[in-house]
């Protein structure tokens, strides 16, 4: 009986994982009126500054888009969204005319733990609990809304001839390389959701690493949603030439509202001949409340073209935020002897849902592809899996590997897995193995026994359940993803 | 006009014919029948598949509505003789039941044509007939309320056109010992399609089991003797296993290439009851198989086993549901292909465990081997689980033969071919292991060893088509 009342007492509890990163900041923002029609895709372009053919990309994705239907194919319950009701741009203005960051948003990232003054950073000066916390090795790309706000080390950076900026700037600054790469891993006509992104894109971030360069800091993009109302649609590029490297990182929150935001990103990566990208996302979005009410739907395309030989693409994510996910980083093995990884752990609570995989497509000779997914679903909450692994027939000799466990910690949530198959070539191996189950009884058991207390067991066991995947974050942000676990699923065993 | 329109326009001008030739209790479903399969039609493909219902629907077939005679007696037209096992043989030719080989008939049980046996029992088959085919299976969950693994359509189409058919009927308490064999032979002179459906119904602890095995014959058409018409089977098989009851149900397909199958299998587990369930595909044409199983009360267990082997330009498509809706039941999963030149092979597999449904142990495995370069394998094997005290895997693989243990055997003078056939064999066995009738075991392996030999030709040997 005393277990039991222990057990509610800790359900009552469920709220106290509070979201930290729900407040908002107030400047003053520009917003353009609501809606989406052809007239807005252009004052958008024109507010950015953009050329002609840029206007003309989203234009046509614009009217692709609205000739198609939503898509349901996903195992998650995505409301109707009114386009009516949302504004796709807004930026905050900027008070000093001499082209300095808002002070009131260097505050902002001062509290989000986002370094953006370069001699801070080097004193480790951030504020603490923060997925970049601590990082002294970083230069960042700071997004609010629909703008960059600063990027930082560009210089440091551009003297190894690295480019590393928002998109806005790349789109002014170096056309050809955008305009060369822009569309040519995600095509405009994808799907709704890229088409979306294409017709209404704001700022992300330009990454280009030139030939033999292997880039000497991590780079970071900082996505916050601040303004209401609003949408994020960021786009990003990443260009690794022939035999270069770099490890990106990606963080996001937004604040809490009770309204459901609309993020649909595309990033795209083209990798080169024996180049390397590693590409690591922590997505903490606002999840909604406790009863499901608000939180971020976040919709994204995310894509890496291995188009060299020997070239290689790892995908890390942990995914803990956002009401919707729906996001499936994948792999375009193309070169001969190119890989694709992919690392993920999705956490889902309360009324969150998620349905997030990989595609791995295999049509260069010899790649290789390694799938680990790792689900854990609490309170009501459904978290799926679905990939994709496709051999085409020219693709001789493909290794695949794909492992997806899935833990349950309540008896009302769900855990799924869609894998899909789909072999044209005999001698590719193809492998899937997929377990589900709660939380090892006995384990709980001996971590209680040496008077670890429940909560700090189920932490502990899914720290360890986790650690594959965290291990392959960069160092920095695996500690906070660690710490952004334990607050996911805090006070959900039930 | 579309598919489904020209169907429901045959039975409503043929209305008066088709309820003549069949039972009144059969009858009284076609309406209802008709109605559904305009509002749901014939499904698309579902993506990731090779068989296309609706094109394979929408050829010129002829039907037997009449029921007219077929030309010769049973055993005449068809022996298929499995050694040692002695088992009550049925015939079906098309969708006609023409009789059986029983000396002494058993009269605790009923095995036999469904026209009979809605016209003698009408209220034992209101009880069960189009009760699992006739609704949409409600998941609970509006998810994956978007999948659906029958089609309703489909099953409409059968019901409205269905004339006969065979009953498996046992009532509670009986154990029918000896094997049932119901043998399902595709015989036409012309492009043609049966509209076959299969009763089976074992209630609470009783306990049979039933081989069917599907032949087609390869009869020349009549006004073209150089190419064999084209023969479909559209079957839907009920199937009901009462409280603590016991069932084995296999099938055995040997199809030729232009003989087509869209079957449609729904099963119902009462508590407690067991199934052991098979498909096997010796040859295929090109063939779609749903099944849909339901464990509805405790303690019920299935196994599933399927099997392709297939070469040519064959295509099969197995789609499975597995819904647990109650605990502690169990369910094994294990299908394997073997696809060789142009075959096409795809594995659709779904388990859902439902809320509530704990100590559920629920596996699926799948395992293929592709042996050319233009053969083409889908595997999707999908958990639905909404349970937390449950245990379920999944496991899938595609690849080829072990190339060290092909060296190794070739090292110990084993020639390459038979090395080959030797390994095909081996991967092969564990879906036969699985077989509860031992001689049906042994006849299998045996017909799988010629089968990958190349020696099987349509029918297994000891079987007479004429």
């Amino acid at each position: 009986m005393r277990e039991e009342n222990n057990t509610e007492e800790v359900l009552k509890d469920l709220t106290s994982g509070e979201y930290k990163y729900g407040f908002t900041t107030d400047v003053e923002t520009e917003v353009i009126p609501m809606g989406l029609n052809e007239e807005v895709v252009r004052l958008i372009s024109q507010k950015k500054g953009e050329p002609d053919w840029v206007l003309q990309f989203r234009l046509d994705a614009y009217r692709w888009w609205k000739e198609q239907p939503r898509p349901t194919w996903g195992h998650v319950l995505v409301d109707e969204v009114d386009y009516d009701k949302i504004s796709f741009y807004a930026a905050p203005k900027k008070k000093t005319g001499n082209g300095e960051v808002d002070p009131e948003i260097l505050k902002t990232f001062d509290k989000l733990g986002i370094p953006l003054h370069e001699r801070d950073m080097l004193l480790g000066n951030a504020a603490a609990g923060t997925p970049l916390d601590g990082a002294s090795n970083m230069a960042v790309d700071a997004i609010v809304d629909s703008e960059s706000q600063k990027t930082t080390y560009r210089d440091k950076l551009a003297e190894l001839g690295i480019i590393f900026c928002s998109f806005g700037e790349a789109v002014r600054e170096y056309p050809d390389l955008v305009r060369k790469y822009l569309g040519k891993v995600v095509p405009t006509r994808d799907n709704y959701y890229s088409a979306l992104n294409s017709a209404v894109f704001s700022d992300g971030s330009f990454v280009y690493i030139p030939k033999g360069v292997r880039c000497p800091m991590e780079l970071a993009s900082y996505f916050r949603i601040n303004s209401s109302g609003t949408g994020q649609f960021e786009r990003t590029l990443i260009i690794a030439d022939d035999e270069s490297y770099v490890s990106y990182l990606e963080g996001c929150t937004a604040p809490m509202r009770d309204e459901n935001q609309l993020h649909a990103a595309v990033v795209e990566i083209y990798v080169h001949d024996r180049a390397e990208v590693k590409y690591s996302t922590v997505q903490n979005w606002y999840p909604g409340d406790k009863n499901g009410k608000g939180g971020v739907y976040n919709l994204v395309t995310k894509r890496a073209l291995c188009a060299g030989d020997f070239s290689k693409i790892s995908w890390t994510q942990v995914e803990t935020g956002s009401a919707i996910t729906w996001k499936y980083p994948s792999c375009v093995l193309k070169g001969d002897n190119s890989s694709g990884e992919f690392y993920s752990v999705a956490v889902t609570n309360n009324y969150q849902e998620a349905d997030t995989g990989t595609k791995m497509i295999h049509i260069g000779r010899n790649s290789h592809s390694r799938i680990i997914s790792k689900g854990i679903s609490a309170g009501h909450s459904q978290n799926s899996y679905r990939g994709l692994v496709k051999v085409l027939p020219g693709a001789d000799g493909v290794r695949n590997y794909t492992q997806c466990d899935s833990l349950l910690l309540s008896n009302t949530c769900g855990a799924h897995t869609f894998p899909v198959m789909d072999i044209q070539n005999p001698t590719a191996v193809v492998e899937h193995e997929a377990t589900t189950s709660k939380i090892n009884e006995q384990q709980l058991f001996y971590c209680q026994q040496r008077g670890i207390k429940e909560e700090d067991a189920v932490s502990l066991i899914v720290g360890g359940y986790a650690k594959e995947v965290v291990s392959k974050l960069p160092m920095e942000f695996a500690v906070e993803a660690q710490k952004l676990l334990s607050l996911s699923i805090e006070n959900s065993v039930g | 006009m579309s598919a489904e329109k020209q169907y429901i326009e045959l039975y409503r001008s043929q209305k008066a014919l088709i309820d003549a030739n069949s039972a009144p209790a059969l009858n009284a479903y076609r309406e209802e029948a008709a109605r559904v399969l305009e509002q749901e039609g014939l499904q698309k493909p579902k993506d990731f598949t090779h068989v296309d219902p609706g094109q394979l629907l929408s050829a010129d077939y002829l039907l037997n509505l009449a029921r007219h005679e077929v030309p010769t007696g049973r055993e005449d037209l068809f022996t298929c003789a499995v050694p040692e096992l002695s088992t009550n043989v049925h015939f079906l030719c098309n969708e006609q039941y023409t009789g059986n080989t029983d000396k002494i008939k058993d009269s605790r049980f009923f095995a036999g044509s469904l026209r009979e046996f809605a016209r003698l029992y009408p209220e034992i088959l209101t009880a069960y007939y189009n009760q699992l085919a006739g609704k949409r299976l409600d998941t609970g969950d509006k998810r994956s309320a978007r999948f659906e693994t029958c089609s309703l359509g489909e099953a409409a189409l059968n019901t409205m056109l269905c004339q006969d058919g065979f009953v498996l009927y046992v009532p509670a308490g009986v154990e029918v010992q000896k094997p049932l064999q119901l043998i399902s032979l595709l015989r036409a002179v012309d492009d043609f399609m049966a509209v076959q459906r299969l009763l089976v119904i074992i209630e609470d602890n009783a306990k049979a089991s039933l081989l069917v095995c599907e032949h087609a014959s390869m009869l020349p058409k009549m006004d073209d003797q150089s190419v064999v018409p084209d023969l479909l089977s559209l079957q839907t098989v009920e199937v009901f296993v009462g409280k603590h009851a016991s069932l084995d149900f296999y099938r055995l397909e040997e199809h030729h290439e232009h003989a087509f199958r869209l079957g449609q299998t729904y099963v119902r587990l009462d508590e407690g009851a067991h199934a052991d369930l098979g498909e096997y595909a010796l040859t295929a044409g090109r063939t779609r198989n749903r099944m849909q199983i339901e464990l509805t009360a405790p303690d019920a267990q299935v196994q599933l086993y399927g099997m392709a082997a297939l070469d040519g330009e064959q295509c099969l498509d197995n789609i499975t549901f597995i819904d647990h809706q109650a605990p502690r039941c169990q369910s094994n999963e294990l299908f394997k292909y073997v696809l060789d030149e142009k075959a096409k092979g795809s594995f659709l597999g779904r388990i859902l465990v439902r809320k509530g449904s704990d100590k559920t142990d629920a596996h699926q495995t799948d395992r293929n081997l592709c042996l050319t370069p233009d053969t083409r394998m889908i595997a999707r094997p999908e958990l639905e689980i909404y349970a937390d005290d449950v245990k379920c895997s999944h496991g899938a693989t595609v690849g080829q033969l072990d190339q060290q243990a092909l060296f190794y055997m070739r090292t110990r003078g084993i020639p390459e071919d038979e090395a080959r056939m030797l390994l095909m064999f081996a991967f092969m066995s564990d879906v036969i292991d699985g077989i509860r009738i031992e001689q049906l075991k042994d006849r299998l392996k045996h017909l799988i060893e010629k089968r990958f030999r190349g020696e099987l030709k349509q029918q297994c040997a000891g079987c007479q088509i004429r």
